[in-house]
C-alpha cells in the first residue's frame, strides 16, 4: 500500500506498472484477436516500459517586489535574456461587481480605454501603437479588470507613455461609444449559435439569477443596450483607481531602470478622491434537489449537457485539494467521466468536469456534448460516475497519485515562455494570492492527503443536489441498441425527451434559449 | 484540419526569435539549430537541443494525409489516428494513461497532407515517450480489436457532429470544398470524412492503411528540448530500430485542378446572422504568391484601420466582423474572405461593399506603407510560431515534409521579407479573379412554426 501523500517517485515506479489495472477496464481482451507478424525484437527492450528517472531541478522563477510614489504595488520578475517586456495593471474590481441589470458594466467600460483620449481618437491610438509594433488591451474577469502591454524593451518608454495616457485619460467618445456597443451587442447575438454557448449561459443563470456568475462578464443584450455613457464614465471614475490596481511586470531589465520607468509615466496618476469600491456579488447557496432544464433544439445532431452546482468561493485552504480531486473525476483525459462516456461508451468527443472558485463563489460542472440519440444514457452514466465518486467508488490511491504528480509535473510547462510567466504572476496578484504563492505549489500539492481530496469533493458534488441542464432536440428519435441498464428492452420508438423523463432524475423545466422559463410548460409535476 | 493562417500579435515570438539569433530586427539569419539523420529502415530523425526549460518535445509526423484515403473512405486517415491512441502490443491500454502522472502535453492531429502525433514531457520522461511511440510505430495491428475500431468511430463521428454540424456556419466547410476542387481531386472531400465512409471502414481496411503507410521509411521523428543526443540516439536505435522498413509509400502529390467558374451557392443554418464567403483557388503551400497572399490578408483585416475592416465594421458598420485568409495546403490552396453580416444590414449590401473594395485593390493597388506595416506584422506571427519546443518541432517537421529540408526557417522568413507593393498586386491580379469566384451565402434557416417540444409529463419522482 502506498502511502496517498507520497507523491513523488516509488509512487510514480509503481504507477508505470500497473496503470491499466487502475484505469478501470482490463486490457482489450473483446472482438477477433488480430494475428499478425511480429517484427523481429533484438533484445527485451518490450518486457516492460522504462521507468523515468528523477524528476529535473526546477523552481517557479521568484519576483522582486516595489510600490510606485502614488501607491502601486509592483510584482517583478526578470527573466528572458531578450530585450522583450510584458506589463499587466491589474484592476481588483471586476464583473462579479456589475450591479443588478447592470452586467457587462465592468466590461465594456474597460473596451472602452482603447477608444480614445483627450489627444488621440481610435484610429490614432490603434496606428500608434501598431507603428510601435506594441500590444496594448484592456478587459474584465469575474473578479478583476487588466490592462496589458507587450512590447520590445526599446520601445517601452513609447508605449507606457501611450498606454498611460489610455489609462488615464478616456474620453469615452459617444460615436465610438456606440460602435462598440453594437458589436457587444452582435457578439452576444452570434453566441446563441453554439449549443454550448446557450446551456452554460443557462446553467449558470439557474445558479446564480442576474448575480455574479449568473450572467458572462459580456452582459446580455438587454443590459449592454441599457447602460450610458454616464454608468461607464461613473464606473471608471469609482474603480479605475491607483489605490485598486496593482502591476505585474516581466522583463530583462534593470529593476532601477524599470521603476524610474513606471514611476515617470504611472507614478503621477492620482484619483480625485478615494472612492469606495462597488460590493462584489453575494453568491446564492446551492440549488436544492435535482431538477432538469430543457432547452429544446429542434434537429440538432447532439445534446450539450451541464451537471452541477454552486461551488464555494476560493479559499486558500481548499483550492488544491479541489483541482487533485476533481482530476480524478473529469479533469484530464483518462480521468473517470472521459474514459467512461468517450473511450467507453463512445457517446462523446469528450466529457469533462471542473471546479472553479472565485471570490464570492463558485461552479463546480461536469459536462459533454453527446450524440442526441443517447441523451438519456449519457445522463446515466455521468449520474453514476458523479454518485460513484462520493460514494461507492472513492478516489483511488493510484488515481489521486497520479492526479497530484501531475499537478506537480506540469508546473515547468506553464512557465515555458515570458508571457507564461507573467500570465501566471497576473493573475496571482489579479485575484489577490499572497506573495510567494506560486512557488509554493508543490508544497501545496504535497500538504493534501487521498482522504482530504476526497472530503474536500464530497463537500460539493452532490447526487442529490444538482441542477442539469439539457440543450437538445426533445423530439429526436432515441438511439439503439437496446436494452435498459436493468437488461428491459428500450422502447425504440421513443423520443430522447421521453426517455430523459422517464430516468426519473427529477422534474423537468422547459427553457428559452435565454435561460428563461418557457410559461405554459413551466413544470412538469 | 490545417487553421487558417490568421495574425494573432503576440509578441513572445519575438522573444524565442532573438534567442535563436536575432532574425530581422538585427538582420541577421534566424536558425534553429538540428542534425539529421536515417535510421537503416528508412526513419528520418531529427534532434534540435534546447536547454532552457526541462521540457522535452517527441512527435512523429507519418506522411499521409485524407489526400492519400482510398476511394470510398474519406475521413480514414483521422479513424486511424484515433486508433494510435489505444494500445499496442507492449503498452496495449489507453496512450495517455502512462504519460498524463507527468504532467505531459498530448496528441495528434490528422490534415489533408499528413498526420501527427506528439508529446511534451519533463526530460526524464523521454525515454518512456519514445519507447511509446515505438510500440505503436512497430506493433499496433496485435493489439487492434473491432471493439477498439467501433468506440473510436463513434467518437469520430461525435467529432464529425460537434465540429463540423452544430457549430455555427460549420456545413459551409463541405459546400466549399466541392464547389473548390473536382469531384476525382482529393480535396473535394474533408478530412473528417462522412458518416457513411466512417460506418464502412473495416478492420482489414485499418490493417491494409497501416502496412501502407505507417512504415518507417514514411515516417520522421523529431526530438526538441532538455536532451541529451547520444542517449537519445542509444533509445532511437533499440526501439525504432528493429522495426522492419515497409514498401515505399506513394503518396498523392499532384492532381489536376482546374479553377471553378464563377458561381454562387445559397444555403441555411441554424444561426442568427447571415454570412457572405468569397473564395478563389490559389497557389500551394510555399509556392510563389502563397506569402503574398498572407500579407495581403493583414492589408485587407487585420487591425482597425484594415481596408476590410475600417469599411465594412469601423465605418459602414454593417459587418459584425470579416476575415480574409489564405488557407495554404500541399496541392492547392484557397483564397477566403469571410463576413458576417450585423442585424439590419443585408447580404446584399455587405457583398456589394466587399465588391466595391475588390475592384479598388485591382484597379489602385497596395501602398508600400501596407505591405511594411503587414510584413512586419506577419514576421512577428511567424516568430511567434518558433515559440517553445513545440512550435520549433512543427516547423522543422513541416519544412521537411515539403523540402527534405529541416532548416527552411530564414528561406520561409524571406519568402515575407521579400513582398512587395507590386508583387502583391500581380497575385491579386492572377488569384483574385471575378471569372472564378465561388460566392457562398448561409441565410438564418426562415422562422418556421415547428412542432413544439411537448410538454413533459413530469418524472417518476
Amino acid at each position: 500500500m502506498i502511502s496517498s501523500r507520497l507523491l513523488v517517485l516509488p509512487a510514480l515506479v509503481v504507477l508505470g506498472g500497473c496503470c491499466w489495472l487502475f484505469q478501470g477496464s482490463p486490457p482489450e481482451t473483446s472482438g477477433d484477436p488480430v494475428v499478425e507478424p511480429t517484427p523481429e525484437v533484438v533484445d527485451d527492450v518490450w518486457a516492460s516500459m522504462p521507468e523515468p528517472g528523477p524528476a529535473p531541478e526546477w523552481s517557479v522563477p521568484g519576483a522582486t517586489e516595489f510600490t510606485l510614489s502614488n501607491g502601486i504595488p509592483v510584482t517583478f520578475v526578470q527573466t528572458g535574456s531578450v530585450p522583450l517586456v510584458g506589463v499587466r495593471l491589474n484592476i481588483y474590481t471586476g464583473s462579479g461587481s456589475d450591479p443588478e441589470g447592470q452586467a457587462g458594466l465592468a466590461d465594456f467600460t474597460a473596451d472602452m480605454l482603447n477608444e480614445g483620449t483627450s489627444q488621440h481618437d481610435a484610429l490614432q491610438l490603434s496606428d500608434a501603437l501598431q507603428t510601435l509594433a506594441s500590444s496594448v488591451g484592456f478587459g474584465a474577469g469575474t473578479d478583476y479588470s487588466y490592462g496589458s502591454v507587450q512590447c520590445l524593451e526599446a520601445k517601452l518608454d513609447e508605449t507606457l507613455a501611450l498606454f498611460a495616457e489610455m489609462l488615464t485619460d478616456p474620453t469615452f467618445p459617444e460615436a465610438d461609444l456606440e460602435r462598440v456597443r453594437g458589436d457587444r451587442v452582435n457578439r452576444l447575438i452570434t453566441k446563441k449559435d453554439q449549443l454550448h454557448s446557450v446551456g452554460y449561459q443557462a446553467f449558470t443563470k439557474v445558479l446564480y439569477g442576474d448575480t455574479y456568475l449568473g450572467r458572462s462578464s459580456e452582459g446580455t443584450e438587454a443590459s449592454i443596450g441599457a447602460l450610458t455613457r454616464t454608468d461607464l464614465v461613473g464606473w471608471y471614475g469609482q474603480v479605475w483607481t491607483p489605490s485598486n490596481a496593482g502591476l505585474v511586470v516581466v522583463g530583462r531589465m534593470e529593476v532601477a531602470d524599470l521603476q524610474a520607468m513606471l514611476e515617470k509615466h504611472l507614478g503621477g496618476w492620482t484619483s480625485e478622491e478615494a472612492t469606495e469600491m462597488p460590493p462584489v456579488q453575494v453568491a446564492p447557496a446551492p440549488a436544492e434537489g435535482v431538477t432538469v432544464y430543457w432547452i429544446d433544439r429542434p434537429g440538432a445532431s447532439q445534446s450539450y449537457i451541464a451537471i452541477g452546482n454552486v461551488a464555494p468561493a476560493w479559499d486558500a485552504d481548499h483550492s488544491t485539494a479541489r483541482i487533485l480531486s476533481n482530476n480524478v473525476l473529469g479533469g484530464y483525459f483518462t480521468a473517470r467521466l472521459n474514459m467512461n462516456l468517450r473511450e467507453d461508451k463512445g457517446f462523446t468527443y469528450g466529457a469533462r468536469s471542473s471546479i472553479t472558485s472565485y471570490q464570492s463563489g463558485g461552479i463546480w460542472r461536469a459536462s459533454a456534448s453527446v450524440k442526441a440519440g443517447v441523451t438519456a444514457p449519457a445522463l446515466r452514466e455521468f449520474m453514476k460516475e458523479i454518485g460513484g465518486i462520493v460514494g461507492e467508488h472513492p478516489i483511488t490511491v493510484e488515481e489521486f497519485a497520479a492526479s497530484a504528480s501531475r499537478a506537480v509535473q506540469q508546473v515547468p510547462g506553464s512557465y515555458e515562455s515570458m508571457f507564461d510567466v507573467l500570465g501566471q504572476y497576473g493573475y496571482a496578484d489579479a485575484v489577490g494570492r499572497p506573495a510567494g504563492w506560486l512557488g509554493a505549489y508543490r508544497e501545496r500539492v504535497e500538504a493534501v492527503t487521498m482522504e482530504a481530496a476526497q472530503a474536500e469533493l464530497a463537500s460539493i458534488v452532490d447526487p442529490g443536489h444538482l441542477v442539469v441542464v439539457i440543450v437538445g432536440d426533445w423530439n429526436h428519435k432515441i438511439e439503439i441498441p437496446a436494452e435498459t441498464a436493468d437488461g428491459r428492452p428500450r422502447d425504440i420508438s421513443a423520443l430522447v425527451g421521453e426517455e430523459v423523463v422517464a430516468l426519473g432524475l427529477g422534474p423537468i423545466v422547459m427553457l428559452d434559449e435565454d435561460g428563461n422559463p418557457v410559461p405554459d410548460q413551466e413544470k412538469s409535476e | 484540419m490545417r487553421t487558417p493562417k490568421t495574425l494573432n500579435r503576440t509578441w513572445t515570438a519575438v522573444l524565442v526569435a532573438l534567442l535563436l539569433s536575432a532574425p530581422a530586427v538585427a538582420g541577421e539569419p534566424l536558425e534553429i539549430p538540428f542534425e539529421k539523420y536515417e535510421l537503416d529502415n528508412g526513419l528520418e530523425v531529427i534532434l534540435s537541443e534546447d536547454h532552457s526549460t526541462p521540457l522535452v518535445h517527441v512527435e512523429i509526423w507519418y506522411h499521409v494525409g485524407s489526400k492519400d484515403e482510398p476511394q470510398g473512405r474519406s475521413g480514414f486517415a483521422h479513424l486511424f489516428e484515433h486508433l494510435m491512441f489505444n494500445g499496442a502490443e507492449h503498452w496495449n491500454d489507453e496512450y495517455f494513461a502512462p504519460l498524463q502522472p507527468f504532467g505531459a502535453r498530448i496528441n495528434g492531429s490528422t490534415s489533408t497532407d499528413r498526420t501527427n502525433y506528439y508529446e511534451t514531457v519533463p526530460s526524464n520522461v523521454l525515454q518512456r515517450a519514445l519507447w511509446l511511440e515505438a510500440d505503436r510505430m512497430g506493433y499496433l495491428l496485435p493489439a487492434l480489436t473491432i471493439t477498439k475500431l467501433d468506440n473510436q468511430r463513434d467518437v469520430v463521428r461525435n467529432e464529425r457532429r460537434q465540429n463540423y454540424e452544430i457549430r455555427p456556419y460549420a456545413e459551409t466547410r463541405q459546400v466549399i470544398a466541392e464547389a473548390m476542387w473536382p469531384s476525382d481531386h482529393p480535396y473535394h472531400r474533408l478530412t473528417i470524412g462522412t458518416h457513411e465512409d466512417l460506418e464502412a471502414a473495416t478492420l482489414d481496411d485499418v490493417k491494409a492503411f497501416f502496412k501502407t503507410w505507417y512504415v518507417p521509411n514514411n515516417a520522421t521523428l523529431v526530438i526538441v528540448g532538455d536532451f541529451d543526443p547520444e542517449e537519445a540516439k542509444g533509445w532511437i536505435d533499440s526501439y525504432f530500430g528493429p522495426i522492419p522498413r515497409g514498401e515505399e509509400p506513394t503518396p498523392v502529390t499532384e492532381a489536376a485542378a482546374p479553377k471553378p467558374d464563377a458561381v454562387t451557392l445559397e444555403m441555411t443554418d441554424d444561426v442568427q446572422l447571415s454570412r457572405v464567403y468569397l473564395v478563389w483557388q490559389s497557389m500551394p503551400l510555399y509556392a510563389p504568391g502563397d506569402a503574398d497572399l498572407d500579407v495581403l490578408s493583414s492589408i485587407l483585416t487585420d487591425g482597425k484601420s484594415s481596408r476590410l475592416y475600417k469599411r465594412l465594421v469601423f465605418d459602414d458598420r454593417i459587418a459584425k466582423d470579416v476575415s480574409a485568409g489564405q488557407y495554404s495546403s500541399q496541392l492547392g490552396s484557397r483564397y477566403q474572405i469571410t463576413a458576417t453580416v450585423a442585424p439590419g444590414h443585408t447580404v446584399e449590401e455587405v457583398q456589394a461593399a466587399l465588391l466595391e473594395e475588390l475592384d479598388r485593390l485591382r484597379a489602385e493597388g497596395v501602398t508600400p506603407q501596407e505591405v511594411e506595416q503587414s510584413v512586419n506584422n506577419w514576421q512577428l506571427h511567424f516568430f511567434r510560431r518558433v515559440e517553445g519546443v513545440a512550435g520549433r518541432s512543427g516547423l522543422l517537421h513541416v519544412y521537411n515534409h515539403y523540402f527534405g529540408d529541416p532548416g527552411w526557417v530564414q528561406s520561409d522568413l524571406d519568402r515575407y521579407l521579400g513582398v512587395t507593393a507590386e508583387s502583391v498586386e500581380g497575385f491579386v491580379a492572377e488569384v483574385l479573379d471575378p471569372a472564378h469566384q465561388v460566392t457562398v451565402i448561409v441565410r438564418p434557416e426562415p422562422e418556421e412554426p415547428a412542432e413544439p417540444a411537448p410538454a413533459p409529463e413530469g418524472g417518476d419522482e
